[in-house]
């Protein structure tokens, strides 16, 4: 027998096994891949069939608006949610929310000059003391990790015992004074590396980021518990079906209803709420109409007031409250500056094609910035120099 | 394809294809559309950063593995499984990243068939009737539905053996 002869019944062999192919027996599975010809011939009898079944009149094509509409349904995109909603207030043992807004400019972003080889810096160094600083109504500020207990409970509040259970962070928490004047107005502010833990009178639990601003009551009056925030935090909120907690940014609102969520509200243009359990609502700054998101969506701010709103992974909000930096398919700039933020370092691009890369990215924040560099550097994909304060990307 | 327009533009070029890409491994119309559907999502969320052919590639893989893990759910049996995924794995890899060119010139092949083999072969593989009912149907030997099916193999053989 000839090769052609070969050839010709290897394809026969084929041609007889596509008969039955989804009862393919191991034998005949074996024989087609130590058969190279046996093999190509099944593969060219699959595209045939995969081409014939596409063009075959009267075989239903599939619907593609129809599909892309269904897309869009389904994942929220570019579909521009303004509903009215039933408002019913969820009453849940705990409620987390995280709040996020990054003070950072964007504005230091892409200065694309093509041709100019300078690096482009995306953080800023402050050279600021760093210091976590309560002031009151009356403008009187406490440094509070220097203050004494007395001078605490004169302003209001008292220190509470850091929870350090299972090595968890020991947070210098603060709680309200019950003594203290109810009309009385807090701002707590952290500055770059450092965060905090407090109690609100209600109950709810604040973690604070790293260079963010609290703004609360002594005491919550009115129909809504209400606070406004600057930069990033979490929020175990007390349940009151009757009084909603509501966080406000400059940006953002969200009103939680019995919920674990993420609010990240970066600049105008980059803001977002991001639900990891329950029901929260979110509306734009001066907003009325509220939307409400699902668990497992991020609703992002639109110029226009809007949201869009679609499916993100929770993994890294849930993780950063836990002490660690973990990014997942996040630009290489993003990254950079959340470190730049959490260590105070300015950080440069010489290579500004890096800005863009995408990574994939784990570190504990205690492990400190030089840790952080070596693992960035192990990737191998960029090489990151430190000197001092500035940090830059090559 | 951070781009809405772009995307929704990839979507609707390449819907179709990537539906029927699914269908013939898994012959489910609903479980197709999802699969197709999923892949979608997966590059609207994570693929901002690449351009569309690449994204076109990728969709395919996407498909391919979803169709297998669909199959591998539903027990088909096992060695049909494994044969997809050896017959799968070598186009999914080099034709559908490129611009279906061979796609093209398959089409271009099979139009060349006497309508007699085409409507066996839509009998054979759309239908998918078996050889033994085609024949019974036609009135000819299952022995004839054969040689219509070598003759669209050795076509479209005689297509690529023109350049390569």
């Amino acid at each position: 027998m000839n090769r052609e002869d070969d050839n010709h019944k290897s394809a026969e062999q084929a041609i007889r096994q596509m008969d039955h192919l989804t009862e393919i027996t191991a034998g005949e599975l074996r024989a087609t891949l130590s058969d190279p010809e046996r093999f190509r011939a099944c593969c060219d009898l699959m595209e045939i069939s995969r081409i014939m079944q596409e063009d075959a009149a009267g075989n239903p094509l599939p619907e593609v608006e129809k599909a892309w509409d269904d897309f869009r349904t389904r994942n929220n995109l570019s579909r521009k949610r303004r509903h009215t909603l039933p408002r019913k207030i969820l009453g849940r043992i705990a409620v987390v929310a995280a709040v996020v807004a990054a003070l950072i400019a964007l504005t230091l972003r892409r200065f694309d000059r093509p041709g100019t080889s300078d690096p482009v810096t995306v953080f800023l160094a402050d050279d600021k003391a760093q210091q976590i600083i309560l002031q009151t109504s009356s403008g009187h500020q406490v440094a509070i990790e220097e203050a004494g207990d007395t001078t605490l409970t004169r302003i209001g509040v008292i220190r509470q015992k850091g929870d350090d259970r299972e090595g968890a962070p020991d947070y210098r928490a603060l709680a309200a004074h019950p003594a203290a004047e109810a009309t009385e107005m807090y701002t707590l502010s952290t500055p770059r590396g450092k965060d905090f833990k407090m109690l609100l009178s209600d109950g709810t639990e604040v973690w604070l980021n790293a260079e963010s601003r609290l703004e609360y009551p002594a005491t919550f009056s009115g129909k809504q518990r209400e606070v406004r925030l600057t930069g990033e935090a979490c929020f175990t909120v007390a349940p009151d079906a009757g009084r909603p907690f509501l966080i406000r940014t400059d940006h953002l609102q969200t009103r939680v209803l019995g919920t674990e969520f993420n609010v990240c509200s970066y600049t105008a243009t980059n803001s977002h709420v991001t639900l990891i359990d329950g029901s929260v609502e979110v509306a734009s700054g001066q907003g009325t109409d509220f939307i409400r998101i699902a668990p497992g969506e991020d609703a992002a701010l639109c110029d226009d007031g809007s949201f869009l709103v679609r499916e993100v992974d929770l993994s890294s909000y849930i993780y950063r409250k836990e002490g660690y930096f973990y990014y997942d398919n996040v630009t290489l700039e993003e990254i950079m500056q959340h470190l730049g933020r959490w260590y105070n370092v300015t950080v440069k691009f010489q290579h500004r094609d890096a800005m863009k890369y995408r990574m994939h990215f784990l570190s504990n924040r205690e492990a400190g910035l030089d840790f952080a560099i070596l693992l960035l550097n192990r990737m191998e994909k960029v090489s990151i120099l430190r000197q001092g304060d500035t940090l830059t990307v090559r | 394809m951070n781009n809405k327009h772009a995307f929704e533009s990839l979507f609707k070029t390449s819907y179709t294809s990537l539906y029927f890409y699914a269908f013939h491994f898994i012959n489910d119309i609903e479980a197709s559309k999802d699969i197709v559907s999923d892949a979608f999502r997966y590059v609207w969320e994570h693929c901002g950063e690449m351009d569309p052919e690449a994204v076109k590639g990728y969709l395919y893989v996407s498909v391919r593995n979803k169709c297998l893990n669909y199959l591998r759910h539903q027990h088909v049996h096992a060695q049909y499984i494994e044969f997809c995924r050896q017959v799968s794995e070598d186009s999914v890899e080099t034709e559908y990243r490129e611009t279906g060119e061979r796609t093209m010139r398959l089409r271009k092949a099979l139009d060349t068939l006497s309508p007699r083999t085409r409507q066996i072969l839509e009998e054979c593989y759309v239908h998918k009737k078996k050889y033994r009912e085609v024949a019974h149907e036609q009135a000819i030997s299952i022995s004839a539905v054969r040689k219509h099916i070598m003759k669209a193999l050795r076509t479209i053989r005689a297509e690529f053996a023109k350049n390569n």
